[in-house]
């Protein structure tokens, strides 16, 4: 069996095809025994005729089909990071970018509180900028690093990274009261607290800070201002997040679990809570007692009062930055070592 | 119900390749007693009810002949070059040992089966 000159070429040009997808010494071995098998099987498949053309030869070729694809039989599966070092990946990962994440939102809140705010949505976008990019930076590196001990690692025993996979009966996770069903009355309280919350604030918002006061319950109602411009700039900050709680605990409600959508969302509105309630000790005075003052009567100091009052707030909202904060830190941690499903 | 026998149709085939793959090995290795080529193996296995496709005939000898169970060589035959393989002794003896495990595999699944009739 013969080829005729162009059966002969596209037949080259294939094994070169082939040969350029190989890498190391056998790739000349691997694409002299393809060679062999095609020959093989053109001498069976086309056993009459003296001289094979490159119709035939296209035939057996588009059977073969692409010479990367041949190729890619002989070579052992490549991987960015293989599955023996995937789950310390994974692991590492979730860590160094719950790290990150975390490290720059306290530093976003320092930032905030001490420096000068010029736009809180400017600094909320430049907050979700920031934490994008560091999480993809951080995302990078480790995915690079595991890459080169994929690459240079191979066969070998990593110490390190065998004692991170080793199954340890004490990280088994805890059964918390988190693990069990949502409680479907504390949920519905949430529900409608939050709709209740929701509704006042649209009305303070609408009114300007101004809400209605009864001096005398036969006169007629009067309306007061009792929160400040400052307090007002975060209303549709506070519905915004009020909005995600109130779609949180009615997801919780219909889908009847705690799930790690559910929990990491919780994590983040509990975050931008945090950095909110930043802001708004920055921007004391929050609430006013002007219009009580004009109204007069009781022999009450309202500037103290109002003083009062607006010193109570910030210290229940530091008082909250605290708590929610380790909170949040408690939560990413078992959500990272043993997420829900 | 024609897209659910489709259905039914891929996940038997996809689940059939998975049973078979495990056994290729033992498969090809049955036929190495004596001295053959790639080509003259798929036949062979072919005509006893064994169809197996060079993409994995040929990656597979070269994994055994890595692992030191065949040896092989280049010779040119009916004027052109082709490489036969054949087990060596390591072969020889692994090929016992699959045989023994697989017989006592057949045994237990030939039990388990016989349970649901």
């Amino acid at each position: 069996m013969k080829l005729n000159r162009s059966a002969r070429d596209l037949l080259d040009r294939y094994l070169l095809g082939v040969k350029r997808e190989l890498t190391g010494k056998q790739r000349e071995d691997i694409a002299a025994e393809i060679e062999s098998y095609l020959l093989d099987l053109l001498e069976e498949r086309f056993p009459k005729m003296e001289e094979i053309t490159e119709l035939q030869i296209k035939e057996i070729l588009q059977e073969m089909g692409a010479p990367r694809k041949v190729a890619a039989q002989y070579s052992s599966q490549r991987y960015l990071v293989g599955p023996r070092l995937f789950p310390a990946y994974f692991l590492v990962l979730k860590i160094v970018i719950a790290a990150v994440i975390g490290a720059l939102t306290l530093s976003t809140i320092i930032n905030s509180v001490i420096g000068e705010t010029i736009n809180v949505w400017l600094t909320v976008l430049e907050y979700f900028g920031t934490i994008w990019s560091g999480a993809l930076s951080a995302g990078g590196s480790i995915t690079l690093i595991f890459a080169l001990i994929e690459r240079f690692g191979e066969g070998k025993e990593i110490k390190e990274i065998d004692e991170l996979q080793e199954f340890k009966l004490h990280d088994l996770p805890e059964l918390s009261a988190e693990d069990k069903e949502p409680g479907k009355i504390g949920l519905s309280i949430e529900i409608a607290l939050g709709i209740i919350g929701i509704a006042f604030f649209t009305y303070v918002n609408n009114t300007g800070g101004f809400v209605p006061y009864f001096l005398n319950p036969q006169a007629e109602m009067e309306m007061v201002r009792l929160f400040t411009d400052n307090f007002l700039q975060y209303v549709p900050l506070i519905l915004a997040l009020a909005g995600l709680d109130l779609t949180r605990s009615i997801t919780l409600l219909v889908q009847g679990y705690q799930s790690s959508l559910t929990n990491w969302w919780q994590i983040c509105t509990q975050g931008a809570h945090v950095v909110l309630m930043a802001f708004l000790i920055k921007s004391l005075p929050l609430i006013t007692l002007d219009a009580f003052r004009m109204i007069g009567g009781a022999d009450v100091d309202f500037a103290h009062l109002e003083s009062l009052a607006n010193t109570g707030i910030a210290i229940g909202m530091a008082v909250g930055i605290v708590g929610t904060s380790i909170d949040i830190i408690r939560k990413v941690i078992r959500e990272i070592r043993n997420p829900s499903a | 119900m024609g897209m659910m026998n489709e259905k039914r149709t891929t996940d038997f085939e996809k689940l059939k390749q998975e049973m078979r793959r495990g056994v290729i090995v033992l498969a090809a290795m049955s036929q190495l007693k004596q001295e053959q080529y790639g080509y003259s193996l798929i036949k062979n296995l072919k005509d006893k009810g064994f169809d197996v496709g060079q993409d994995t005939l040929y990656p597979l000898l070269r994994r055994l002949e890595q692992q030191e169970l065949l040896d092989s060589e280049w010779r040119v035959d009916d004027s052109r070059p082709r490489r036969y393989y054949i087990l060596n002794e390591t072969g020889k003896e692994m090929l016992r040992d699959l045989k023994t495990a697989w017989r006592e595999q057949q045994e237990v699944i030939r039990s388990l089966l016989d349970e649901i009739e």
